[in-house]
């Protein structure tokens, strides 16, 4: 013997999937034999009369009702059945209930109340952050986790987990990204358009993005993925998806790939997607060889400008003309004032990927140079070491940030470091970078100058000529605008760059000359 | 809520251009009707149902296309005042105000069935009933799903039944027949817009085409609409009255119109592929109305 | 007319739609977010309990995959039982002849088990006073020899299916209150109140106490017992439910419930065999304080949550009690067994005369009306109450929102008028406590430190993070 039972919702109106889906849960409910729901109309009681399944309840149903038809197996406890069916129905509270902007306390809670919550920001200490992530991913949000310190294996599991759901995982340490023109964490103001970038290093693609707006180009999205996506282990799992993801989208008409040399079994696999994006790709890794990315059906770019000028012109758009610097013609100028004895170039980063560029411009005229983050041990410079040679710092690597907030924020280890670098007769010329809009330091020139005026001034009463140069990564549109800055830095006499690319030919074409 | 007093205007892309110049005059309090993620429906101060839509939605009679992704931002719901001004329509105590200047006018052409040669609509009717069959959903016209318990296969044959008596009612030419067969359809089976006011949605439209041989079955269809109305659902009797005017959503003129070329071709397949994705089943359970409505005009010059 | 689409990938539908973040750790970023006009809500996040790092390695391992799919099934069962759990209120007797395991010489008192030496002033000036009610002494100097003679057997209500407020001083021939689970068959007692004066349960004994609780043993007890005779069963989850809608937490402000109450009984009432006289004398009792129906709510609260007691597996709370030096709690799924830590000072206004140095420490088994999520869970049903707590109505509503973090369902039997009929959140969940570090709020009175003065104020308390996270702990321990 079964019996019927019905749940009948007043002038209730769910969006027909809903409805089907609650015909469906409710079919799949422990001792339902069938569910049927439909409107309360007098053809359709008509139907259920019939069948003789037409109780006092249904019958009261008007036009605007919903009825919920349930019949239940023998033995079924029906008071169960019909609150399972409340719950299916049960909507949420309206998080607007008590007045003013509710605060969430937990990732489950906020992606549940928030209607539309579909991303999360993490950047909790590295120790909890993992955790954090697997609650918004198994919440159906797409994570952006800028916390660091999170191990290899939370990792992989984080972007495995993603990768099933469909759901992105950037990160971990990841600090750029761009979602439909909304900048996250560290990213610049820069014009929507038809240019997807995906990036496994932050400064690397805030350059791209910001060379492509200044060449009248426009980003659609910017995908990061984290530093250590394209190793080995992680197997570029980000960065997969992330093609996938710019190749589906309509909005996105070329992707530029951005990131230091995956490894070999890695390369094969994002090269692989290159080949199958059905859209042009243009690829940038840094320091990376061509061949192999041109044999994928790729666009090889060996550096920042060059990778946002082939992007614009894929897309359709003529870059605007700009005149070819002359980095020779201006080293030669800067060279004709140096003391004997001044011989090397100092550069001082805050973006890892500025430091990479310029330092390997210099490498590549066959110069010795020492970093931080050098990948050849010998000429490796831990944190602490006096320079040596041409050295170039990245003070955003965690040896220098050591629990410090990251330099692009907190300037002041690189700004005592200028006044230290200015002392030293063997240097020639100092090279730093700044780097403007959102996450950023709201002033990073102004607060530098101080110390850039009086390194000028230490120098000079020395009786030698210091070379400045500083390159601003920045837009017109963002806030201070790069055009603002750099006026700043020109009063006080220092050579400004237009491009992070334009800043190592620079610093290579001073070394050589003054080595000489 | 309070009104915060930050009001955010959104605009309105385009509309029905019989509801724009409805709006255009229009002055007074109305209502929310129904809410749905990317669709709410309003009461107008004169009791017509009128809907907004999330934009890239396409155009359909009593209907705005509006600027924005989904209404979940708005925080809507049933009942709350809808003040109708000049130039706008805002929701009472929610920030929102919809500006109807610079709507673009949508104005529903249905195209002519004088045109095509014999046999060209029964062949595009056979083509459409393939396709719709091939891809069409199971549980309203076009059948019980495999495994359907008997409520679903009780109002699966009800629907045939109602279906069978409306099509030999119009065969027939009798108003009073053709009455009793709408009245059978009405209101009958699954969803929103219960099935078989899908069905008469389409063989509605059909009956409206300038030519068509069908154009007795809408004076009984108007009468039923007009005296038996809360057999249905409110949404459901609005698309009912519009569909008999000719009035359908875009997507279901664009494939009314590609047939009537006589020559659909390979555009047919994604612009069947469009009108099924209307609703849950909707869109299968108006083409099967549409289907024959097409089949019953052919049938119809042949006695000529 | 418009109808929906379906569903595309969830990149498509973030590039597609708008972006809506859900920031956590950095306020900066809330800042930028909202400069570029998205829609940001960024959490008040602190680490899972509290940055103890046992109690994350205890959540951690509650929450691998197999055994938290356990403990969810299990705590559905824990709070479906909770839910449908229907304490009917059936009648009122002496404690001896209806509480299991009373003997003359035993006293029960509220909160974890202590021993004698340990209890708080205000406790021992209840146990004393009851000692001298029973005539186990002759005053209370020798009442205090008696309770330490070992001669007494002291243990928690909540041991003896029972619930007491404040001191929760419970002995043989006081009359309490037969609630019986009609779902489950189980029973709960608690004591009668002694309304608002100086009274046993803040500790206060003088002969007019003594007095009192005579008269309500002689008069008030038996008059009641005969009331529900004529009345039959009260449905106390239904009278529960109607005093919320009427602006009571039942904790608290019981203005509404005790009216619903006595609507029930007095037609009983009425029709006892007592006198005129007595009846007028009960009526006035009644009538002296709101309080009247306080001790009934908890005993219902109590009824309903022993149903989930044992459900094996299960991290629901399902006691929340105070001895007025330790705080202890039990959960569902370690059954027998009590988590404490140190009970805390109640913050909230203090009556005329009074200051916070003045109060004594949190006590009392009323919080089992939280345990079951009306008290201080269901703040936002009562907006009069905020100010006697201190309190604004935009908090309360945050206290029921915030209750909603920490537990498992809204019981849809008890609902809340405020927040669009929402249920009260129920089945507080180990787990969730020590994830969010969001403890349950507690409403509650505040009693003299000494003995015989009583109540001082009003307010809202926590329990000790310290519970959890050993019940978490122990938790791990047995699960994991």
């Amino acid at each position: 013997m079964s019996t019927t039972t019905a749940v009948v919702r007043k002038n209730t109106y769910y969006d027909s999937v809903s409805l089907m889906s609650v015909s469906t849960k409710a079919n799949a409910l422990d001792g339902v034999e069938q569910a049927f729901t439909a409107m309360g109309t007098e053809m359709n009681k008509g139907v259920l009369e019939n069948l003789g399944l037409l109780t006092e309840e249904l019958r009261a149903a008007e036009s605007g009702d919903l009825m919920i038809v349930l019949v239940a197996e023998d033995g079924a406890d029906t008071g169960a059945l019909l609150s399972g069916v409340e719950d299916l129905l049960t909507r949420k509270a309206p998080a607007s209930a008590a007045g003013g902007e509710v605060t969430y306390r937990t990732i489950a809670s906020a992606a549940a109340g928030i209607e539309g919550a579909n991303l999360a920001v993490i950047a909790v200490n590295g120790a909890y952050a993992a955790r954090e992530a697997r609650k918004a991913l198994e919440s159906g949000l797409h994570v952006m986790m800028f916390s660091d310190n999170v191990t290899v294996e939370d990792e992989i599991a984080l972007k495995n987990l993603a990768h099933s759901k469909g759901l992105f995982m950037m990160g971990p340490d990841c600090g750029t990204a761009i979602v439909n023109n909304v900048a996250l964490c560290f990213g610049n103001k820069v014009r929507p358009g038809s240019i997807g970038v995906v990036a496994a290093s932050g400064t690397g693609s805030q350059e791209v993005s910001v060379r492509v707006h200044a060449l009248g180009g426009g980003i659609s999205q910017l995908i990061g993925t984290g530093g250590r996506d394209l190793s080995e282990r992680v197997g570029g799992i980000m960065m997969v998806d992330g093609i996938r993801a710019l190749a589906a989208d309509p909005a996105t008409d070329v992707i530029v790939l951005v990131s230091k040399p995956p490894a070999p079994s890695v390369e094969k696999k994002v090269l692989a997607e290159v080949a199958a994006a059905g859209k042009p790709v243009v690829v940038w890794f840094i320091d990376g060889s061509e061949e192999a990315v041109t044999a994928a059906g790729g666009h090889f770019a060996s550096g920042s400008l060059q990778a946002a000028r082939t992007a614009v012109g894929l897309a359709g758009l003529a870059p605007a003309a700009a005149g070819e610097f002359d980095a020779e013609a201006a080293a030669a100028q800067v060279a004709a004032r140096l003391a004997d004895g001044q011989k090397y170039v100092r550069g001082l980063f805050c973006g890892g990927t500025l430091c990479d560029e310029t330092m390997y411009a210099v490498r590549d005229a066959g110069l010795d140079v020492w970093s931080n983050i050098q990948k050849d041990p010998a000429f490796r410079l831990p944190a602490g070491s006096a320079s040596r040679g041409h050295t170039f710092l990245d003070f955003g690597d965690d040896d220098f940030t050591n629990g410090r907030p990251h330099p692009m924020i907190d300037p002041a280890l690189r700004i005592e470091r200028i006044v230290e670098e200015a002392k030293d007769p063997e240097v020639a010329a100092l090279v730093l970078d700044f780097v403007l809009g959102f996450g950023s330091h709201e002033d990073p020139v102004g607060t530098t100058l101080p110390a850039i005026e009086e390194a000028l001034r230490l120098a000079r009463d020395a009786g030698r000529h210091l070379e400045i140069v500083a390159y601003v990564l920045g837009t017109d549109l963002d806030t201070p605008s790069v055009a603002a800055q750099s006026d700043a830095l020109r009063a006080a006499g220092v050579t400004v760059t237009l491009s992070s690319t334009e800043t190592g030919q620079f610093a290579r074409a001073i070394a050589k000359k003054a080595q000489a | 809520m309070e009104d915060h007093g930050d009001t955010v205007t959104v605009p309105v892309l385009s509309g029905d251009a019989r509801l724009l110049d409805l709006l255009e005059p229009l002055r007074g309090k109305g209502s929310v009707h129904s809410v749905f993620a990317r669709v709410v429906n309003l009461l107008t101060p004169d009791g017509t149902l009128i809907a907004l839509a999330a934009r890239g939605s396409g155009d359909a009679p009593r209907t705005l296309t509006a600027d924005v992704s989904d209404w979940s931002a708005y925080h809507l719901s049933a009942g709350l005042g809808v003040t109708f001004a000049t130039g706008n329509v805002s929701v009472d105590g929610r920030r929102l105000r919809l500006a109807t200047v610079g709507a673009r006018a949508w104005r529903p052409a249905a195209p002519s069935l004088a045109a095509p040669p014999p046999g060209v609509v029964a062949a595009a009717a056979d083509a459409l009933d393939r396709i719709c069959r091939a891809h069409g959903p199971l549980g309203g016209m076009l059948g019980a799903a495999p495994g359907a318990g008997p409520m679903e296969r009780a109002v699966v044959d009800a629907l045939h039944a109602g279906r069978t008596t409306l099509l030999d009612a119009v065969r027939d030419g009798g108003a009073a027949p053709v009455r009793l067969g709408v009245l059978a359809l009405l209101g009958l089976g699954p969803g929103l817009t219960p099935a078989g006011d899908d069905f008469l949605t389409g063989l509605a439209l059909v009956a409206a085409l300038p030519g068509s041989r069908l154009a007795a079955l809408r004076p009984p269809l108007r009468e039923v609409l007009a005296a038996h109305g809360r057999r249905t659902t409110a949404l459901s009797l609005a698309t009912l009255h519009e569909a008999a005017e000719g009035r359908v959503r875009s997507e279901l003129l664009a494939l009314v119109a590609l047939l009537a070329t006589g020559d659909p071709g390979a555009a047919l397949h994604a612009s069947v592929r469009k009108v099924l994705a209307i609703g849950h089943s909707s869109g299968g359970d108006t083409l099967s109305g549409l289907v024959a409505g097409l089949h019953l005009e052919e049938e119809l010059r042949g006695s000529l | 007319m418009t109808t929906e689409h379906t569903e595309p990938t969830p990149a498509a539908a973030l590039f597609g739609g708008e972006l809506s973040v859900v920031n956590v750790g950095l306020a900066m970023f809330d800042a930028d977010l909202r400069a570029q006009d998205a829609r940001v809500s960024t959490l008040d996040w602190t680490p899972p309990g509290g940055g103890n790092a046992d109690a994350a390695r205890a959540l951690d391992a509650l929450e691998r995959a197999d055994i938290a799919a356990r403990i969810d099934a299990a705590n559905a069962e824990a709070v479906e039982r909770i839910l449908a759990a229907r304490p009917l209120l059936v009648g009122f007797g002496r404690a001896l002849d209806v509480v299991p395991g009373m003997t003359p010489t035993t006293i029960l008192h509220a909160g974890p088990p202590i021993a004698w030496a340990d209890m708080n002033g205000p406790m021992k000036g209840a146990v004393t006073g009851a000692l001298v009610f029973e005539g186990l002494a002759k005053d209370l100097d020798e009442a205090a020899e008696v309770a330490a003679s070992g001669r007494i057997t002291f243990k928690p209500c909540h041991e003896a299916d029972s619930v007491g407020s404040m001191a929760g001083v419970t002995s043989a021939s006081m009359y309490v209150h037969i609630v019986r689970n009609e779902t489950h068959g189980n029973t709960a007692f608690t004591n009668l109140s002694e309304q608002m004066a100086k009274i046993l349960r803040m500790g206060a004994n003088d002969r007019s106490v003594i007095d009192r609780l005579v008269w309500m043993r002689d008069v008030f007890g038996p008059m009641l017992k005969e009331a529900v005779e004529f009345t039959g069963p009260i449905d106390l989850r239904l009278l529960l439910s109607q005093a919320l809608h009427m602006g009571d937490e039942c904790h608290n402000r019981n203005g509404a419930g005790t009216l619903l109450l006595f609507q029930a009984l007095a037609p009983g009432l009425l029709r006892s065999s007592f006198t005129i006289e007595q009846k007028k004398e009960v009526f006035d009792f009644v009538a002296s304080s709101d309080y009247f129906s306080g001790p009934t709510w908890m005993a219902m609260a109590k009824a309903a949550l022993d149903a989930a007691d044992g459900v094996e597996n299960s991290t629901i709370v399902t006691t929340m009690a105070r001895n007025g030096v330790e705080f202890g709690i039990r959960v569902a799924g370690l059954p027998g067994r009590w988590f404490t830590g140190p009970a805390q000072q109640v913050i909230g206004p203090m009556f005329a005369g009074y200051r916070p140095e003045d109060s004594g420490l949190d006590i009392g088994d009323s919080a089992i009306t939280e345990t079951y999520g009306f008290g201080g869970f269901a703040m936002s049903a009562a907006p009069a109450i905020v100010a006697l707590v201190g309190g604004t109505v935009a908090e309360a509503m945050g206290y029921t929102r915030d209750m909603g973090e920490i537990t498992t369902a809204q019981n849809s039997n008890v609902t809340i008028p405020a927040l669009d009929f929402q249920g009260i959140p129920t089945g507080i969940d180990v787990r969730k406590v020590v994830d969010t570090g969001i403890l349950p709020v507690i409403n509650t009175a505040i009693a003299h430190k000494e003995a015989g003065i009583g109540m001082i104020g009003a307010g809202i308390t926590h329990p000790p993070a310290e519970a959890f996270t050993k019940a978490a702990a122990a938790l791990a321990d047995a699960l994991a």
